[in-house]
């Protein structure tokens, strides 16, 4: 079982069509970088799979639950439930040929009813054995931001604890004070690991760029995720904080944490990362292990954009 | 008329009739009160008019957005004389003096406004501090309760107390309707001494001593509020 799936996302906005049938899978303990010009889709891509931004079509998984609703293309058997496929097969074609034709023309009806209570019990079987509640897959799969977004109205031990604590509320935990206090030293252990345990206090205003985003990453971390993502963590800060970050961020990917980084930090992404994926133009382009991605680009943009940045 | 009689006039009228028949006292307090009402009810029901207008329902939204743009499309002033003619009639069980009438009227004009001081106060706290909680897993309301409430008060606070400030001039137009508040001593006074001018200007000083007191205490409040965050 992958620890993260995303599966032919599609994502416009409005008439903008930033993804256009992105397909990739993520293993556990696995580092993959996401990289690409702005605006290529890469952030998108990112935040599909944390359903900041909901896909328009696809699905996405993670540890074997399905995170978005059902995309009845992707399920070969709703498609042969459908009224579509049957008046297909009858007038005719042969079943792979009826496939074929419904998903290269989207033939499928919008209104699941209006395709048979067949299709509509399947869509509904799909959906109720794998779909996991959004809020619940989140917990297990933190973000990190490019602007850091610290909460601005608690200190940095409160940001820290904050979704723990509200986390164990939402569990109904029995001794709540306890749990706190366990939070609690979670989360200073987890300062004192990058040396700021005397900011406990402090409102993130106070804090320094390299600062804020070091506290965002461990504020992800109190949540003991599964996964990480990162959205370009380190494009908004001054050049001699870029190194603190990279540096945590690498003891993370040392210590085995399944990470998906966008970034602009070649560098970086050649030494810590597992796979590189190069979008451009709402596709993955060019996908394979850094050596391959950087050393030897097939995709003439991946050569162009490498050539630029590089 | 000079200068000099002009200011003798004022205090001549000040202290005859503001302090000896008591015009001062009642007036400021009716103007207070009626300013009171309107604030703290507008408050409560603008806060629910901009929580509705987050709500998930389109008619709901519909009929708050109505409510709000014509509020604030049409003139005080008329608003109150639709209060003061159309809430007797429908408050038919209780007898509605014109000062309830008029703190009706008052009330719903401002809960229009402070509806839209809340949500564009909610609406200023950046987007990325809702991101944040979201990805961490917070349900909707914990993020909003948490941590866009909090921050969106500080947002709030202050444009509320300039709407406190609003309204205490607004309440001038209850005048019309002789509830006593301090624009009505005006009446009173000009049909005694038949001396207009001083008596408005005493009036402007004491409408502008409320207010200017009232924006300087925001002032502290406000300092006070940022350095407590």
């Amino acid at each position: 079982m992958s620890m993260l799936e995303v599966k032919n996302i599609y994502k416009n906005f409005g008439d903008l069509h930033v993804l256009k049938g992105v397909s990739t899978t993520v293993e556990k303990g696995e580092v993959i970088s996401i990289i690409g010009v702005s605006g290529s889709g890469k952030s998108t891509l990112l935040r599909c799979m944390n359903l900041l931004e909901e896909p328009t079509f696809g699905e996405v998984w993670m540890e074997g639950k399905l995170l978005t609703p059902v995309d009845p293309y992707l399920h070969f058997d709703i498609i042969r439930a459908s009224k579509t496929y049957k008046g297909l097969i009858e007038s005719g074609m042969d079943d792979e040929a009826a496939i074929k034709k419904i998903k290269d023309e989207d033939l499928l009806l919008e209104k699941h009813s209006q395709e048979g209570p067949e299709y509509k019990a399947l869509m509904q079987k799909h959906f109720k054995e794998n779909h996991i509640d959004t809020n619940l897959a989140r917990r297990k799969m933190s973000m990190v931001f490019q602007q850091f977004n610290l909460f601005n109205n608690l200190t940095v031990l409160d940001n820290i604890m904050l979704a723990p604590v509200e986390t164990a509320k939402y569990n109904k935990v029995k001794d709540l004070n306890a749990e706190k206090a366990k939070i609690r030293e979670q989360a200073m252990t987890l300062l004192k690991r990058i040396g700021l345990e005397d900011k406990a206090d402090v409102y993130p205003s106070k804090l320094s760029g390299g600062q804020k985003q070091r506290i965002a990453i461990v504020r992800s971390l109190a949540m003991n995720p599964d996964v990480m993502l990162f959205d370009e963590p380190t494009s908004a800060l001054d050049p001699e904080m870029i190194g603190e970050v990279l540096d945590l961020m690498k003891e993370l990917a040392e210590a085995g944490m399944t990470m998906v980084i966008v970034t602009h930090e070649m560098g970086f992404a050649r030494e810590v990362s597992d796979r590189v994926l190069f979008v451009d133009e709402g596709y993955i382009k060019e996908e394979g292990s850094p050596e391959q991605v950087f050393g030897n680009p097939q995709n003439p943009r991946l050569r162009d954009f490498l050539s630029k940045v590089l | 008329m000079t200068l000099g009689t002009i200011l003798h006039d004022m205090w001549e009228i000040f202290v005859k009739y503001y302090i000896g028949e008591n015009l001062l006292a009642t007036g400021v307090g009716y103007t207070l009160a009626l300013s009171a009402i309107a604030v703290v009810c507008g408050a409560i029901l603008g806060s629910l008019l901009a929580i509705g207008k987050m709500s998930r329902f389109k008619v709901l939204r519909f009929i708050i957005t109505a409510f709000v743009e014509v509020m604030r499309g049409t003139p005080a002033l008329l608003q109150l004389y639709i209060a003061y003619f159309i809430v007797p009639m429908v408050f038919t069980f209780a007898e509605m003096s014109p000062f309830a009438c008029v703190a009706v009227g008052l009330s719903l004009n401002s809960a229009a406004y402070v509806s839209e001081i809340i949500r564009s106060g909610i609406g200023a706290v950046d987007k990325g501090q809702t991101e944040a909680a979201r990805a961490l897993g917070l349900t909707s309301r914990t993020t909003m309760t948490k941590i866009i409430l909090p921050q969106a008060i500080k947002n709030i606070l202050p444009a509320l107390g300039n709407e406190f400030v609003t309204i205490i001039k607004e309440t001038s137009l209850a005048s019309t309707f002789f509830v006593g508040e301090l624009m009505t001593t005006y009446a009173i006074i000009k049909g005694i001494t038949f001396n207009i001018i001083p008596t408005l200007l005493d009036i402007g000083i004491i409408y502008f001593i409320m207010t200017f007191t009232l924006s300087k205490l925001m002032g502290v409040a406000e300092k006070k509020m940022k350095a407590g965050a």
